[in-house]
């Protein structure tokens, strides 16, 4: 796989523009009740959501209503991520109005839906990353692109950090907005201009003012904690060194983690290391928690890049800290951007459902073969940085992380460089040099995957394997748009 | 007898099956499983059973298994003693350590390999300290409990403690007359660092050998003080060195850096090099 084949440079400008309205929110706005006048509805189209708006989303069911009511037929959504929140979604799907979907994370009852064999022309996987791709490219045309607006301006500009449903960053929905057919903005705050454009007013067919775009207790959780777990813990303090014996850890680190209590806490011990031996770090990118805005006030980051704020910290502080940047899902991960920043990471912390001997990693389907979640920023980030750090107990509830073979590919093995359980610490062997070194210079309990394996075996016995049917429900494209795996139907 | 190198011993309550299933990677260098406080008087059995099981199941690895029993003048002490003594464990604690109880714990031991460890939590049992630890050769070394001892004492616990002053000299102080280790009490504040730190520091200040921990938090920074620090050891590398070439040259005495050099500053020299490699933080 060519990580990055056909890398050039995307002029925003060739995608601007498509409708002939200027700028005057007063030409764009309309009532709720308008869009069906407005839009001209009908089988067969392709509607885009973003998510940032998480499991709070108000917006997209609003839609959802309407392909009801119409009974629109073989719809294809393309949404960013799909939560618990879209469980409407599973009656269009069983009726057969929604029959294809595009999503780089699926959870609750639409996934369980979908594994179940349900989505008439299968879904399809792909990575935050991807998503910008395929849109930019236009492997996809979007239809309508329903946008989530925490605040849209008399310029019809839309951002994501202010106003009552905030967000903090629209960084999901960029591509949408430039390449969607037609863009309806739904915000509920509409102001006199907005600071900080993110969707400029241009590329906006219509606005329409509801009360609510969302549930803020659901759009960002309140605050991103530390695991108190002592094995979580644990792990993080051997993550953390292996990042400082990896060399990598000098003026200049770039990092990226997720919001989990582990990789908080793996951020946590890093902040001591750095602030310990005096270290200056780049910049630190993806969702951002308020851990990350803490390095950044403490001076440990020149500045954060934020394609999705993850608390309300993380939403604070992209108003406050100018050194606190948004960035689009293309410049955070399309392969295809030369100036994207994942292929400039030193080090990523990811989680795993499942890693198997050869290193591949499932964050996609669970135990049980039904979808779960999805790589979301996981291939592309363990792609392009140096050091890609799978962090995971080696058994939780009784069930290995370490499998002879993952269920589902979401990520390929040859980017993922080192697995850390409380158990010991896997490398992949073609980093001979990391082993040497960190044998040479840690007290760290250095494995191969297979003894984690055995250790994992000895504990659990060895599982059964999951019974999938042969009945496909969808694939994995991989970042490069290259077929990664298949999705299958689960049997009860 | 060398005293085996115990700097963190962290409890664990016996009950817990997925603590003791993971107890040996939270890198304490001992464990103490515990059928005494933390176990409620209607769980003593099961415990017993889980822990049973558990050193069945689980092969004993690097980690020093300590099992804290119920004291003599309790109704599960000849049971804890009956099924404990079959355990693959290198200590028993026994809680509030006497005279009499230790023979007696002394005595069900003699056909096992299992030594002592006393725990020392009321005022008769830090005057007694020598006599108990004396009281049988598997007494290898002793906590000290200074709650119980503060509850015996009639005084107030604080986290500067100086009201157990005293009593944690005196008992380093018998400890090393009697080449025995001593932990000390753990500190009870599962969230305060910084204070656990002076605590810690202030029990190896006093000749403490390592000190109990409640929380798997408190082992790394209980590990960090109890391990000879990079001065330590390079200080301690230099003297033996020197003595090397002293000895060569049928030297006793000899000076270093200005300073005189003699046979305990070897031997303690000696112990910080043992412990550092014990700890990892030097190679052989």
């Amino acid at each position: 796989m060519n990580k990055y084949a056909g890398i050039k440079d995307y002029v925003f400008h060739d995608y601007h523009f498509n409708n002939q309205k200027g700028h005057d929110l007063s030409k764009k706005q309309i009532l709720l009740s308008e869009l069906e006048k407005k839009i001209t509805f009908k089988d067969g189209m392709v509607f885009s959501f973003h998510h940032h708006m998480r499991n709070g989303d108000g917006v997209a069911n609003i839609i959802f209503d309407i392909i009801k009511k119409l009974d629109l037929k073989d719809i294809t959504i393309v949404a960013s991520s799909i939560f618990p929140i879209h469980l409407p979604m599973v009656e269009l799907i069983k009726n057969k109005n929604i029959t294809k979907i595009y999503s780089a994370y699926i959870s609750g009852p639409v996934a369980e839906c979908i594994s179940a064999g349900y989505l008439k022309d299968g879904v399809h996987m792909h990575s935050h990353g991807s998503r910008a791709r395929i849109l930019l490219e236009k492997e996809i045309i979007i239809d309508v692109a329903f946008v989530a607006s925490p605040c849209v301006d008399q310029k019809s500009h839309i951002n994501g950090s202010q106003g009552k449903s905030s967000c903090g960053v629209l960084g999901y929905a960029i591509a949408d907005a430039l390449v969607a057919k037609q863009v309806v903005a739904i915000t509920d705050n509409i102001v006199d201009r907005v600071d900080d454009i993110e969707i400029d007013g241009h590329n906006v067919d219509y606005v329409i003012e509801i009360d609510q775009i969302g549930d803020p207790k659901g759009i960002v959780s309140g605050t991103t904690q530390i695991t108190r777990d002592p094995l979580g813990l644990l792990i993080a303090d051997y993550a953390a060194k292996v990042i400082e014996g990896s060399g990598l850890l000098k003026d200049g680190f770039s990092f990226q983690t997720g919001a989990g209590g582990i990789s908080l806490a793996v951020a946590d011990e890093l902040m001591k290391i750095m602030q310990e031996k005096d270290i200056k770090g780049s910049f630190a990118s993806g969702g951002i928690t308020g851990y990350l805005v803490k390095m950044l006030e403490a001076g440990l980051f020149e500045r954060l890049e934020d394609v999705q704020c993850f608390d309300l910290e993380a939403v604070n502080s992209i108003v406050r800290n100018e050194n606190h940047h948004k960035m689009s899902a293309s410049i955070y991960a399309n392969p295809y951007d030369a100036h994207n920043i994942v292929k400039d990471l030193d080090v990523v912390i990811l989680g795993a459902t499942e890693i198997d001997l050869n290193y591949n990693v499932n964050v996609t389907t669970g135990s049980n073969g039904v979808i779960m979640g999805g790589s979301g920023g996981h291939s592309d980030t363990a792609a392009g940085a140096k050091l890609a750090i799978i962090v995971s107990k080696l058994v939780s509830s009784r069930i290995s992380v370490v499998k002879d073979q993952v269920t589902t590919i979401t990520t390929p093995g040859d980017s993922i460089d080192v697995l850390v359980t409380e158990y010991g610490v896997a490398i992949n062997p073609k980093h001979q040099d990391l082993i040497n070194k960190l044998k040479k210079e840690t007290n760290l309990k250095l494995r191969t995957m297979a003894e984690l394996y055995d250790i994992a075996i000895s504990l659990t016995n060895k599982p059964q394997k999951i019974k999938l049917s042969d009945e496909k429900v969808g694939i994995i494209e991989y970042r490069d748009g290259t077929l990664l795996d298949y999705l299958y139907k689960v049997t009860k | 007898m060398a005293l085996p190198f115990i700097r963190s011993a962290l409890f664990i309550p016996a009950n817990n099956p997925g603590m003791v299933q993971t107890a040996h990677l939270l890198g304490s260098d001992a464990i103490i499983f515990d059928l005494e406080d933390a176990i409620s008087l209607n769980q003593k059995d099961s415990a017993r059973e889980l822990l049973k099981a558990g050193f069945e199941f689980f092969q004993k690895d690097e980690v020093i298994r300590i099992v804290r029993i119920n004291p003599m003048d309790s109704p599960y002490f000849n049971d804890d003693i009956a099924m404990v003594k079959s355990f693959n464990i290198d200590y028993i604690m026994l809680a509030k350590a006497s005279i009499s109880s230790v023979k007696a714990l002394a005595e069900a031991l003699s056909d096992t390999n299992i030594k002592i460890i006393a725990l020392i939590e009321s005022a008769n049992g830090v005057l007694n300290l020598k006599d108990i630890l004396s009281a049988s050769p598997l007494v290898e070394g002793m906590l000290f409990g200074a709650e119980d001892f503060a509850l015996d004492m009639q005084i107030e616990r604080t986290k500067q403690s100086d009201e157990i002053l005293m009593a944690r000299q005196q008992i380093a102080l018998t400890c090393k007359a009697l080449n025995k280790f001593c932990f000390d009490t753990p500190f009870t504040d599962t969230e305060d660092f910084e204070m656990l730190n002076v605590d810690i520091k202030k029990a190896k200040a006093f000749g403490f050998t390592g000190k109990a921990c409640i929380n798997p938090r408190q082992v790394k920074y209980v590990n960090a003080v109890f391990t000879p620090t990079i001065k330590e050891i390079e200080y301690a590398q230099e003297v033996i060195f020197a003595a090397k070439k002293a000895q060569e040259e049928g030297l006793g005495v000899f000076s270093l850096n200005g300073k005189m050099v003699d046979a305990p500053i070897i031997n303690r020299s000696q112990l910080v090099l043992e412990n550092a490699l014990k700890a990892g933080v030097i190679n052989e």
